[in-house]
């Protein structure tokens, strides 16, 4: 029994604090960033950078 | 009614095995870890890339020519705007930007708050300059002229989503940029203040310009969840594959300690212990094995993307092109957990306590006698 209460007890320490984290994330202040900038910039698309091989050959610097 | 001291025993057996729980609580933790992850960072990606979205406006019309984008003049503004239900029409210019020196894109779009020889840039675009050493201004090749622009501003963090590989600039240093001549337009943002028209205004402009493409926010919505889809499809097969083959190595790993466990058990069931007895102290131990390696795996990814914002998989979803120093929004789906939860924990069980009810009602007294 005192190593259930143990391990309940350290997963709820672990999930407090993953709680406590999600809280205090400023994901109001996030929102607000991607808000002011999605007001001028209306159509934003994902900024997703994936190899372009195919132009490597045009290279003239590495 | 289980006791208090069955229990115990129950815990004290699952110490002395130890050894022999211990693949099957690492293996565990380790699927719903990597599947967590994955559906964690899906999520999250999802849910800042539509709060941009709700700001987008009611359609967004681009013009097609064999296939790729193609420039639109002042007369498509006209001819939107002329539609019934529309508000009105903006044009604007956007486009892609190859900086060789890098072997990178840069995506370029037209903002009409800045002046002519200033641009705001994202935070890799920042570091992939810097490297460089344009530091304070960027001289942009064109086939024409080279057109030196000051870098005034750096993007803030929150927005490393959409403006990581962004550079903004006024719309005509844009214009200049990209080759396009004054009145040309890359896309044209229109306004529709009546949601139930927005359909019919698209289908009108596509018949005025069948070569143009009208995305309305309903339809840019769905293409972010199609991008990030990773709970259907190939994806939902590679997850159960990966738990189909988990549980039937845990059913032969299992089969297996149980074999060598039958005096054991023979001596349970000789002790007075019933087959329902056996089945419930199997139960008490796997269910402490499954349900840790659940919330440990839960746990862990959590921190891992959300803490951490996930070293190394995070550029499964953004690329490694360009450096993207994302913060991830925590964005938990308790429904998906819940699911993760039941076709983990549960089959888990099933697969181990099935081996133990198999040996239980087996003839005790040959394995005594081994």
């Amino acid at each position: 029994m005192k190593f259930l209460a143990m391990l309940a007890a350290s997963f709820s320490l672990i999930y407090c604090v993953m709680a406590v984290h999600m809280v205090q994330f400023p994901t109001q202040k996030k929102a607000e960033e991607i808000q002011a900038l999605s007001l001028h910039v209306k159509d934003a698309k994902a900024s997703l950078s994936f190899p372009t091989n195919a132009y490597q050959r045009f290279v003239y610097a590495q | 009614m289980l006791s208090k001291n069955f229990v115990e025993y129950a815990i004290l057996l699952l110490f002395k095995d130890r050894n022999d729980h211990l693949f099957s609580f690492l293996i565990f933790s380790f699927i719903v870890f990597i599947l967590s992850s994955v559906l964690f960072i899906s999520d999250s990606l999802q849910y800042d890339l539509i709060q941009s979205i709700k700001s987008q406006p009611e359609i967004v019309v681009e013009n097609t020519r064999a296939g790729r984008a193609y420039q639109m003049h002042e007369g498509y503004v006209y001819d939107a705007s002329k539609i019934t239900g529309v508000s009105s029409v903006e044009g604007v210019v956007e486009g892609y930007y190859y900086f060789a020196q890098k072997r990178l894109w840069f995506h370029i779009i037209g903002d009409a708050r800045l002046a002519k020889n200033e641009m705001l840039i994202g935070q890799g675009v920042q570091k992939a300059m810097a490297e460089l050493y344009y530091k304070d201004e960027f001289h942009f090749l064109t086939e024409e002229r080279l057109i030196k622009v000051k870098i005034n501003k750096i993007a803030p963090k929150g927005t490393n989503i959409l403006s990581n590989d962004a550079i903004f600039l006024n719309p005509n240093t844009a214009r200049a940029v990209l080759g396009m001549e004054m009145d040309e337009y890359s896309k044209l943002y229109v306004s529709v203040p009546n949601p139930n028209e927005v359909g019919n205004v698209a289908l009108k402009i596509v018949e005025i310009y069948p070569t143009a493409k009208a995305t309305t926010q309903a339809d840019a919505i769905g293409a972010v969840r199609h991008l990030y889809y990773y709970k259907g499809g190939i994806f939902m097969i590679l997850y159960v594959v990966s738990l189909v083959s988990f549980f039937i190595l845990l059913k032969n790993q299992i089969g297996l300690v149980y074999g060598e466990k039958k005096k054991e058990i023979a001596i349970l069931r000789s002790l007075g212990f019933c087959i329902k007895d056996i089945i419930a102290l199997k139960f008490i131990q796997n269910t402490v094995v499954s349900l840790s390696a659940y919330l440990l795996g839960v746990a862990l990814s959590y921190i891992y993307v959300f803490m951490f914002n996930a070293p190394y998989l995070r550029t499964i979803f953004l690329g490694n092109e360009l450096e993207n120093s994302i913060s991830l929004t925590p964005v938990v789906d308790v429904n998906l957990l819940f699911l993760i939860f039941l076709f983990g924990v549960i089959p888990f069980l099933a697969f181990v306590i099935l081996p133990a009810w198999k040996i239980a009602i087996s003839d005790m007294s040959e394995a005594v006698k081994s």
